[in-house]
């Protein structure tokens, strides 16, 4: 039983992952490790290779895009922004969980 | 002391223990194996070995460390996820991650001896390591099993023997390195299912590869493209087919062991009728020698006409298992029905000739027909269905102990003691067909009440008492056999003609008389002219010549002329 329940929560977080991404490039510019690390302190995600497929895919959508910044701590860095398709996409992600979770509160609440 | 690997991840350049290198080089080649189908693989894997490069850099920071150890590399292996963890799908999410250092390896799993493990030479822990047992054990068990199985059939020295080709050629798994080349991953179903999608997902992006279009571009790439995919398809639909049929076959023979036979002989009755066991052991062993091989040859031709890889390890370890198996089931069966051919036996019959109105008695053989011919041929047996027909006689004439003709016939036969092998040759049967003193010999012999092949072997001697004669017709050629005779003439010689039995053996009437004539007129030539004739040629030795030389004179030639 213990080990369904780990399954619906992993696949919970997996289907909000790509709306989270989005959210956190549009508060601001941000590379790889910043989205894992914000990710990973709001306990979503699980191991850090999701993330890198997801962002390319989103790339390759031209939700986002992407600029190398010189970095003071090594090697020049991927910087994601969001573009303007993007936030389109992120506003209708957005309307759908809010519906979403007034959904889930009405049955759950009833 | 270690040795380490310089590479280099996303630009930068690390240092790394070399059995971190292999859990990471594998490790990466699994991602790019799993991204290869998606768009933007390189970016993927670019992204990844950037942030391994970062993961190491914050690890060795602290201590100022330089080299990856395979403690890191197993760490950053960990954080980034298994393989697992990357897909969608989430049946395969809760598997609990494995602390296994090698769990990152599965590809190139090589055959080494493992010193840290041996009896003797460690070949097979080795081998047990390869084909993924987890324990020796079992394979030793089975090992120590099949040695004492070929005991029994006096074949163990080829396990023997095997065992110390292995030792000699099989390397030793010395460095680290070879060691986890050595051990691999256990093999589990999971594995197997991914390990094939892989290969799978490679074969299709080949598959639609545009190599072509981008060499000649435009329209003519476009065309060859399209031809070469249309022959490729057409290929597909071959090797299906072929591999449909050959799947039918196997099935059919499986399915059909009772009935089955090959070239239409059913092995089992024909080795053994009684012990069909080991016949039957012998048929499979015979079966899985020769199809395998053919398999494996089909299955890699058709890789190369495809152009995929697949390496299943869990397949070609139990081919070669099954394979081995053959070996061992053929050598068994074999030594039981070659102990079936161990002693030989012979006995006699007699076959009397009556009423021959004439002094000479004409011998002709019934020469097999082209449709005797179908079948297997076991040297001079056919075998077709249950039907075997022996062509296996030869035929000889000596002299008479007395004043009748008779065929003798001398059959043997070969069986597991002299006892079998005597009843298998009394069960031999032939008889002469006789009309007046006309007589022909039928081309084959059976053998009653057994289909079993014993290597029946028949001789037919006529014996003729002295003044008889006797004609051999032609067609009497294939089976006469060193035939005595007064001349020595040989057997192809000695058709078509009449002999007569004398006291000095068989003579040839007409070159009796041609002899006796031969020796008068060459006695009469000699007192006249010192000249001899061979064959007709006459040949003159002269010392009377007016040089006083010494002269051979052939058919009036000089050929010798000295002093």
């Amino acid at each position: 039983m213990e080990i369904k329940n780990n399954e619906l929560n992993i696949q919970m977080k997996k289907g909000v992952l790509e709306y989270c991404i989005l959210a956190i490039i549009a508060r601001q510019e941000a590379y790889a490790t910043d989205i894992l690390n914000e990710l990973k302190e709001a306990n979503l995600l699980v191991v850090e290779g999701t993330l890198y497929p997801l962002l390319t895919r989103l790339k390759n959508n031209e939700w986002l895009t992407y600029q190398w910044i010189e970095s003071n701590s090594g090697p020049p860095r991927k910087y994601f922004t969001i573009t303007k398709q993007g936030k389109t996409i992120l506003k209708e992600q957005k309307n759908a969980w809010n519906e979403l979770v007034n959904l889930v509160q009405k049955i759950t609440q009833s | 002391m270690n040795k380490t690997i310089n590479i280099n991840l996303a630009k930068q350049l690390f240092h790394v223990d070399e059995d971190a290198y292999v859990v990471l080089k594998s490790y990466t080649q699994e991602l790019r194996n799993r991204f290869v189908s998606e768009q933007g693989a390189d970016d993927i894997m670019f992204d990844v070995e950037a942030r391994m490069a970062e993961l190491f850099t914050l690890k060795m920071k602290p201590t100022n460390e330089q080299v990856v150890s395979l403690e890191y590399a197993n760490e950053v292996i960990m954080q980034l996820g298994n393989m697992d963890e990357y897909e969608d799908a989430p049946k395969e999410k809760i598997k609990s991650s494995t602390t296994d250092n090698y769990a990152a390896i599965d590809r190139g799993r090589v055959f080494f001896r493992d010193p840290t493990n041996k009896i003797a030479g460690g070949v097979l822990s080795g081998a047990a390591h390869y084909f993924g047992f987890k324990e020796a054990l079992w394979l030793r068990l089975g090992v120590a099993a099949a040695f004492i199985l070929a005991w029994q059939a006096d074949v163990a020295f080829l396990i023997g023997a095997t065992y110390i080709l292995l030792w000699v050629i099989l390397p030793e798994a010395f460095t680290t390195l070879d060691r986890m080349r050595m051990k691999g991953n256990p093999l589990t179903v999971d594995e197997i299912e991914k390990n094939f999608k892989n290969e799978y997902e490679d074969l299709t992006k080949r598959m639609n590869s545009t190599l072509i279009t981008q060499r000649f571009g435009g329209l003519a790439g476009q065309l060859i493209n399209g031809l070469l995919w249309a022959l490729l398809s057409i290929f597909k639909v071959i090797g299906f087919i072929l591999a449909g049929i050959v799947l039918a076959v196997l099935i059919s023979l499986f399915f059909g062991l009772n009935k089955l036979s090959f070239a239409g002989l059913n092995m089992a009755d024909f080795f053994d009728a009684n012990q069909s066991f080991w016949g039957y052991v012998t048929y499979w062993g015979l079966l899985l020698v020769i199809t395998i091989p053919m398999l494996a040859l089909l299955f890699s031709i058709s890789k190369t006409v495809f152009q995929f890889k697949f390496e299943n390890r869990y397949l070609t370890a139990s081919s070669v298992v099954v394979w081995i198996v053959g070996v061992v089931f053929l050598l068994l069966g074999g030594s039981q029905i070659s102990a079936q051919f161990d002693e030989k036996a012979k006995t006699n019959s007699r076959q009397a000739i009556y009423n021959a109105n004439s002094d000479t008695l004409y011998i002709g053989y019934d020469k097999p027909k082209d449709e005797n011919f179908i079948g297997l041929q076991f040297g001079k047996t056919t075998i077709y269905g249950s039907t075997i027909l022996y062509r296996n006689i030869d035929f000889d004439i000596q002299p008479s102990p007395n004043d009748s003709a008779y065929f003798l016939f001398k059959k043997s036969a070969r069986g597991k003691d002299y006892q079998s092998a005597f009843n298998q040759a009394t069960e031999i049967e032939y008889s002469i067909l006789q009309n007046d003193s006309l007589f022909t010999m039928p081309a084959f012999f059976t053998v009653t009440n057994a289909k079993k092949y014993r290597a029946q072997k028949l001789s037919v001697v006529l014996h003729l008492p002295i003044g008889k004669s006797v004609y051999l017709n032609n067609n009497i050629t294939p089976i006469i056999n060193d035939i005595n005779n007064s001349s020595n003439t040989f057997d192809d010689d000695m058709v078509g003609k009449y002999w007569t039995m004398t006291p000095n053996g068989l003579t040839n009437k007409i070159e009796e008389s041609k002899s006796i004539q031969a020796y008068k007129s060459s006695d009469k030539s000699k007192k006249n002219d010192n000249s001899i004739e061979i064959n007709g040629n006459r040949i003159k030795l002269s010392n009377q010549n007016n040089n006083g030389k010494n002269l051979v004179i052939l058919n009036g030639d000089t050929i010798i002329n000295s002093k």
